[in-house]
């Protein structure tokens, strides 16, 4: 089976993820494999870039993909199933966010400090400024602006993962362009 | 149209989320306006920032720990499967009938500076007898 990025709108990937999910619910681990090869990617790179937190970001793909063979069974497609399962990850990524918030000693800052950037040679310094900069968007700013340039989410799809109207997302991802201009210009 | 207006809609605009008449409309002011064609080309700019950032691979064998954990989940108990499904159904009557809430009995929480002082005050009260 072909393993095609998540998000491009192409129909016959949205059918083939379909029968992915349909065939999961039936206890198919097989199609739970194609699954998650083709989506453990983009779900990874949302939420590090997300939280910003490289270990927190596998502990937490790795149940995004858990709760989706449980719900397998009970999915209704009523949306695409990529967004079903970025919504998993966000609601997941909130969660996080909330667990930290309790725990003062290992939020924010000190994580964005120690980004790990494998690839990055000459553009280290510029990238771990980008990433600073995401990590200081508003959370539901950095959320639309992630699904969008990174994994080329639709505005209507972005709305069903986060739960609001296209012109918030329109608003939403404006907003946090408009703030990383200006962060970046600095 | 007003330059600050327009410049709302220029990230829809550059995600080709516009309505096409509402494209053109910006394109014909964007044709005549030197500031708003500049902020557009920041747009872009951020843009190309975010996309030059390195993706992440994911760790080896991520496919064969979810296989495992599903297997772990499998070999569970009837008895735990049926509790989970006791549980979603209790959560889900919770759901539909936001009103319903747990009541507090605040039995345990009279134990909260123990000794409770009813105990506290027999036991001295005994001690009194006693002498």
């Amino acid at each position: 089976m072909d393993v095609a990025k998540p998000g491009a709108g192409d129909e016959m990937t949205e059918d083939s993820d379909y029968q992915l999910i349909q065939a999961i619910g039936t206890g198919n681990t097989n199609a739970f494999e194609h699954l998650v090869e083709r989506f453990q990617k983009p779900v990874l790179n949302f939420i590090f870039r997300y939280l910003g937190d490289r270990f927190a970001a596998e502990d937490i793909t790795q149940e995004v993909f858990l709760r989706v063979y449980r719900s397998a069974g009970g999915f209704r497609p009523e949306g695409k199933v990529s967004s079903w399962i970025f919504r998993i990850a966000y609601n997941l990524s909130i969660n996080e966010i909330n667990r930290r918030a309790r725990l003062p000693c290992i939020t924010g800052d000190d994580e964005l400090a120690r980004f790990p950037a494998p690839d990055a040679t000459s553009h280290h310094e510029m990238n771990q400024a980008v990433m600073k900069s995401i990590g200081g968007l508003p959370e539901n700013q950095r959320a639309a602006l992630i699904l969008r340039v990174y994994e080329g989410l639709s505005y209507s799809e972005i709305s069903k993962v986060l739960s609001v109207s296209v012109p918030s997302v329109e608003s939403l991802i404006f907003r946090a362009r408009d703030k990383l201009r200006k962060l970046l210009e600095d | 149209m007003v330059c600050k207006d327009l410049r709302s809609r220029l990230s829809a605009y550059l995600d080709r989320e516009l309505k096409d008449e509402d494209s053109k409309l910006l394109e014909l002011h964007l044709a005549s306006c030197i500031d708003c064609r500049k902020y557009l080309g920041e747009l872009k700019g951020v843009d190309r920032l975010l996309t030059g950032l390195p993706e992440i691979e994911p760790a080896p064998g991520l496919t064969v720990r979810l296989i495992s954990d599903l297997d772990k989940t499998r070999t569970g108990t009837g008895i735990k499967k049926a509790w989970e499904v006791v549980l979603n159904w209790v959560e889900s009557v919770f759901r539909m009938y936001p009103g319903i809430r747990y009541q507090r009995s605040g039995t345990l929480e009279e134990f909260g500076d123990f000794p409770p002082l009813s105990i506290s005050c027999a036991y001295f009260s005994l001690l009194g007898h006693g002498r």
